[in-house]
């Protein structure tokens, strides 16, 4: 744990997009403020405030012209971790995985004062963070994650019935075994979040090794199949899974997002570079 | 249809464990995954090819066919072509080698059933001829019925002789119609053969000797396996005093081992102390008492002749009254009568020095006669026929009177006795008189096969075929077969 902190000193975490709501802040914002980024002139309009007008441009014009600066805000860190029970599996475990990319971010977040939002989602949405700032909730958060045991089945579109995401960062840990991720990532977007999905799969889930005949049993509804789990079942499923990890990243990138594939074997540090480098 | 190794079926045993772990295999293995999510859309592109499932039980199938024939591979099952000649000869191997013991059974017990197979496959009117086949054959049956065959051959019993080929061959191409040989030998015979047992494993003593003036035991082995072996043969005489060797011979070859005899041994046993299928020629006695000796009578005073009989092992001299074989005289009178006799004569001189020159027979065998002289000659005697000769009169012939006789000169005015063809002359004259009958005291073992095949024993227009049909190498193919198309199988199911 302290070796990964160590490697996340030198990431940071810098939303592409202009930030719309939130209090005043160190990112640059969608409209004009009081920031030392200057912006542009604009003809002085009677009522606005006088010392806004450049005396230099009137002296060279004649005309009454004021000085325009962006507006700088504050960036909300919203970070969604899936401990639905199908986030318990492989060898290495995907929860423990997912576990570390969360306390990386959330980490990330407090140490560059930027509010932190900390959600757990299966069946239902939880809150456990919210509007944190600073290094010293970071124990808290680790006890927090640490209490979190993965259980029941997943059902996202709770994301869909939250209507207060401050603008900012969303980073989404899971692995996304659902229909509706197209819905829950537009809602993101709508939502003004700079959407970064996490998509931790194990190997055993890319490449199953299993052989004969097997009942295939859900862990998290506990639904079963009986298959035949020969040469050409293998090959369709990770043909399927090769399809379905195109399908996420495909929908994640046309709405200007980042996909980042988490496989349980991968280093984190990398796993930390794709997902936050160019940031 | 029979099996040479009937056991074998038990192997079949092993199908069932085949199919316990077919269907230990089938059973459903419960498997967790984190979703079913991408499974389903699997299963429902995979279950349109229903056939998969059919391929897994030809799959089986196939796999307990090729058990099955494997299980019937190693029974060896053979069958018999049916005969409906109207003749059919049957040459019994009745040789010691047919003593084999295989599997608890003689090959001699297996030939006879054999015979008894065949029969049952014969047509009824069909007349058979047995000839038992060793060193003088016989004819018990002669165009005799299969039950006749059958009643007499329950009978009869296997001999210590060896198989003569020649004999064999004149024997069967006197008769017509189908022959066959049943024997356990790769015979060089262009026959029916009708082989008994797998493989004769054989090690056995090949001659034995005793070399007087070394006092050796000489053993030639004789190895009758393809494969090189290594050989344990040891020497033991009456006193339990016992000596091994070990000497390794290449397969089909011979290999002479030589033991030193302890003194006084009365006899000694010479064994070969590896396990084969013969037992009869792993066995040899060397009979070195005095009682096995013949008995020879010397009736002249000659000291080179005396030494030379002295150093022949399986003779003693011994007094006339001791009742001797063989009398060695200078002047014979009616107590002769019927008796074996070597007349020495002192001869006439000749006036030079003559050389020596020998007619062909068994007493000048080995001999060399270099450089070798007579000053004396006797005269020739009609009837008889010359061995030595100097300048055509004879030094020493040999005839039959009344029982077997030599006469010759006493060799004291030649040169010969400072020869070592002197002693061989002896020898040689002895083993004339004894006819072979010291071969007794050396017990050496016969050959297993003896005699030179002059031809086919076939008849003209007659084909050779095998009356034994063995159906291991259509197996072998046909599981070659299903192997291929269990892979086929194999590779669609999976």
């Amino acid at each position: 744990m302290d070796q990964l902190l160590k490697s996340l000193e030198h990431f940071k975490i810098i939303p592409r997009k202009k930030i719309i709501k939130g209090g005043k802040g160190n990112y640059r914002g969608a409209g004009l403020g009081n920031s030392l980024d200057f912006y542009g002139h604009k003809e002085y309009n009677y009522g606005e405030d006088l010392k806004k007008i450049d005396w230099k441009a009137y002296g060279r014009t004649q005309k009454l012209y004021t000085k325009s600066f962006e507006e700088e805000k504050q960036m909300d860190v919203n970070i969604i971790l899936d401990d639905s029970l199908s986030m318990d599996f492989g060898e290495p475990n995907k929860w423990e995985m997912a576990k570390y990319i969360a306390l990386g971010l959330g980490y990330m977040t407090l140490k560059q004062n930027d509010f932190l939002n900390f959600y757990t989602i299966n069946s239902t949405l939880e809150e456990i963070m919210k509007k944190r700032k600073g290094k010293e909730h970071f124990y808290e958060l680790t006890q927090k994650i640490k209490d979190i045991h993965p259980k029941g089945d997943t059902h996202f579109e709770n994301i869909l019935n939250m209507n207060h995401f401050s603008s900012g960062i969303t980073f989404f840990i899971s692995d996304f075994f659902t229909k509706e991720l197209d819905k829950i990532i537009d809602f993101l977007t709508i939502q003004n979040q700079e959407v970064i999905l996490f998509h931790v799969l194990s190997q055993q889930e890319i490449n199953p090794l299993y052989g004969q005949e097997l009942k295939l049993i859900d862990v998290e509804t506990k639904e079963s199949r009986k298959i035949e789990m020969n040469h050409q079942m293998k090959e369709i499923y990770k043909e399927k899974m090769k399809k379905f990890i195109g399908n996420i990243e495909k929908s994640c990138t046309s709405r200007n997002g980042r996909y980042v594939l988490s496989q349980t074997n991968d280093n984190i540090i990398h796993i930390f570079q794709k997902g936050l480098g160019g940031i | 249809m029979r099996f040479l190794n009937p056991l074998g079926l038990l192997s079949g045993l092993s199908l069932g464990f085949i199919l316990f772990l077919y269907f230990k295999k089938k059973q459903v293995i419960e498997q967790k995954v984190s979703s079913l999510f991408l499974w389903e859309e699997a299963i429902k592109e995979v279950e349109g090819v229903k056939s998969k499932k059919i391929d897994h039980w030809i799959l089986l199938l196939i796999q307990l066919l090729i058990a099955l024939l494997i299980v019937f591979c190693i029974a060896k099952p053979i069958g018999y072509e049916s005969f409906k000649g109207k003749e059919i000869t049957i040459g019994l191997d009745c040789s010691y080698s047919m003593k084999a013991m295989e599997k608890g059974k003689s090959h001699f017990e297996e030939g006879k059933n054999k015979i008894l197979k065949i029969l049952q496959n014969t047509d009824e009117n069909t007349k058979v001829n047995l000839i038992l086949l060793k060193e003088e054959n016989s004819i018990p049956i002669e165009r005799g019925s299969k039950e006749d065959i059958q009643n007499y051959i329950k009978n009869i019993h296997c001999t210590d002789e060896s198989l003569d080929l020649t004999h064999a061959y004149e024997s069967m191409k006197n008769f017509s119609g189908k022959k066959m040989i049943v024997t356990n030998k790769e015979l060089p015979i262009k026959a029916s053969i009708v082989k008994v047992g797998e493989k004769l494993k054989n090690i056995g003593i090949h001659h034995i000797d005793y070399d007087f003036y070394t006092k050796k035991a000489l053993v030639t082995i004789e190895n009758n396996n393809k494969e090189d072996e290594e050989i344990l043969v040891s020497m033991m005489n009456e006193k339990d005093q016992k000596d091994i060797k070990k000497v390794k011979i290449n397969g089909l070859e011979k290999e002479n081992i030589s033991f030193h005899v302890p003194i006084h041994s009365k006899k000694v046993k010479i064994q070969i102390e590896n396990e084969d299928m013969l037992k009869e020629d792993n066995t040899s006695i060397l009979l070195l008492e005095d009682e096995n000796q013949k008995k020879v009578f010397l009736g002249i005073e000659n000291e080179f002749l005396e030494k030379a009989l002295e150093s022949i092992p399986y003779i003693k001299l011994v007094k006339k009254e001791e009742n001797p074989e063989l009398y060695i005289v200078d002047q014979i009178d009616s107590s002769f009568k019927n008796k074996k006799i070597w007349v020495i004569k002192q001869g006439e001189d000749l006036k030079d020095p003559v050389k020596i020159s020998k007619k062909d027979s068994i007493f000048v065998k080995d001999m060399t006669l270099k450089n070798i002289y007579t000053k004396n000659s006797i005269s020739f005697k009609k009837g008889y026929m010359n061995i030595l000769t100097a300048e055509k009169r004879p030094l020493m012939m040999y005839g039959k009177e009344d029982e077997k006789r030599v006469e010759s000169i006493d060799f004291k005015s030649s040169n010969i006795v400072y020869t070592p063809d002197f002693p061989i002359l002896i020898k040689n004259t002895i083993d004339w008189f004894l006819d072979g009958e010291y071969l007794n005291f050396y017990q050496p073992p016969k050959p297993m096969v003896k005699g030179e095949l002059k031809d086919t024993i076939k008849t003209k227009n007659e084909k050779i075929e095998n009356i034994e049909i063995h159906f291991t190498k259509y197996i072998v193919f046909f599981i070659l077969l299903l192997m291929v198309l269990e892979w086929e199988v194999y590779r669609r199911a999976s």
